[in-house]
């Protein structure tokens, strides 16, 4: 996002809600090391570095499912396309 | 050759890396009324699948998408894919890279394949190198408008590097 969109963003979050842009940015901040955490800890699973039950006490077991049922439709996709030898 | 039945989201995602002609291993494609007037709203036309070498049909969808118990949680062009895969009892290869609706074709005993999987096919059949693989993967991943999350992008190449 371009910092002229993200100020107007910031501007728009604080009149709306009225809060300062320290009380904004702290939500955000912790927001988006939320949704960081949550995608680097699935690449680490993806990858084989961070167990099952790691990602299912942080997770819990709806997305675990769903996390597991995307890894393998990828893997289903790439065995099926390597049927076409 | 049977036929192959496709959602908007493979032929859509290879048009954006300009590889629409990895789909010519599976043509002919069916794509339900609604799928084709959202491909022709981006812009893909007769002309599009002409220049591809691909041959394609539209088939309009028996039943009402509304009322239809197995399709009520789907986008009303993704239903009319599961409608059509229904009236060939699931016997006909779908296209989609939507999880939803691959779940659901999936659970019947559909044969599904997306975007990465044609791709994967192009490759084996000797359509494309292994190079060719790579680049249009990396496009795919970074260009298209196919929605991955960086983990399973990552996941992604790591498969690739797998390959044989």
């Amino acid at each position: 996002m371009k910092d002229a969109k993200l100020a107007d963003h910031l501007e728009f979050l604080t009149s709306r809600r009225g809060q300062d842009e320290a009380t904004v940015l702290a939500q955000a901040l912790r927001r988006g090391i939320d949704v960081l955490y949550e995608d680097t800890l699935v690449e680490e699973f993806l990858l084989g570095r961070v167990s099952r039950e790691t990602v299912l006490q942080e997770l819990g077991s709806e997305r675990l499912n769903e996390i597991e049922y995307q890894r393998d439709t990828l893997r289903r996709e790439v065995g099926w396309g390597l049927k076409g030898a | 050759m049977p036929e192959t039945i496709s959602d908007t989201g493979p032929v859509l995602h290879l048009h954006e890396i300009a590889s629409l002609d990895a789909l010519g291993l599976l043509a002919p494609l069916v794509f339900p009324h609604g799928v084709w007037e959202e491909l022709q709203h981006r812009r893909l036309d007769e002309a599009t699948f002409r220049q591809a070498g691909l041959s394609f049909t539209v088939s309009t969808v028996n039943g009402d998408l509304l009322s239809d118990a197995e399709t009520l949680r789907l986008q009303p062009a993704d239903a009319e894919v599961f409608l059509l895969a229904r009236e060939g009892r699931f016997e006909s290869l779908v296209l989609t890279d939507d999880l939803a609706l691959r779940r659901l074709l999936e659970e019947r005993g559909a044969v599904v394949a997306g975007s990465v999987g044609i791709l994967v096919r192009a490759y084996a059949a000797g359509r494309l190198s292994r190079e060719g693989l790579e680049r249009s993967i990396e496009a795919l991943l970074e260009e298209s408008t196919l929605h991955l999350s960086r983990a399973f992008r990552t996941y992604v190449r790591k498969l690739l590097i797998d390959l044989p």
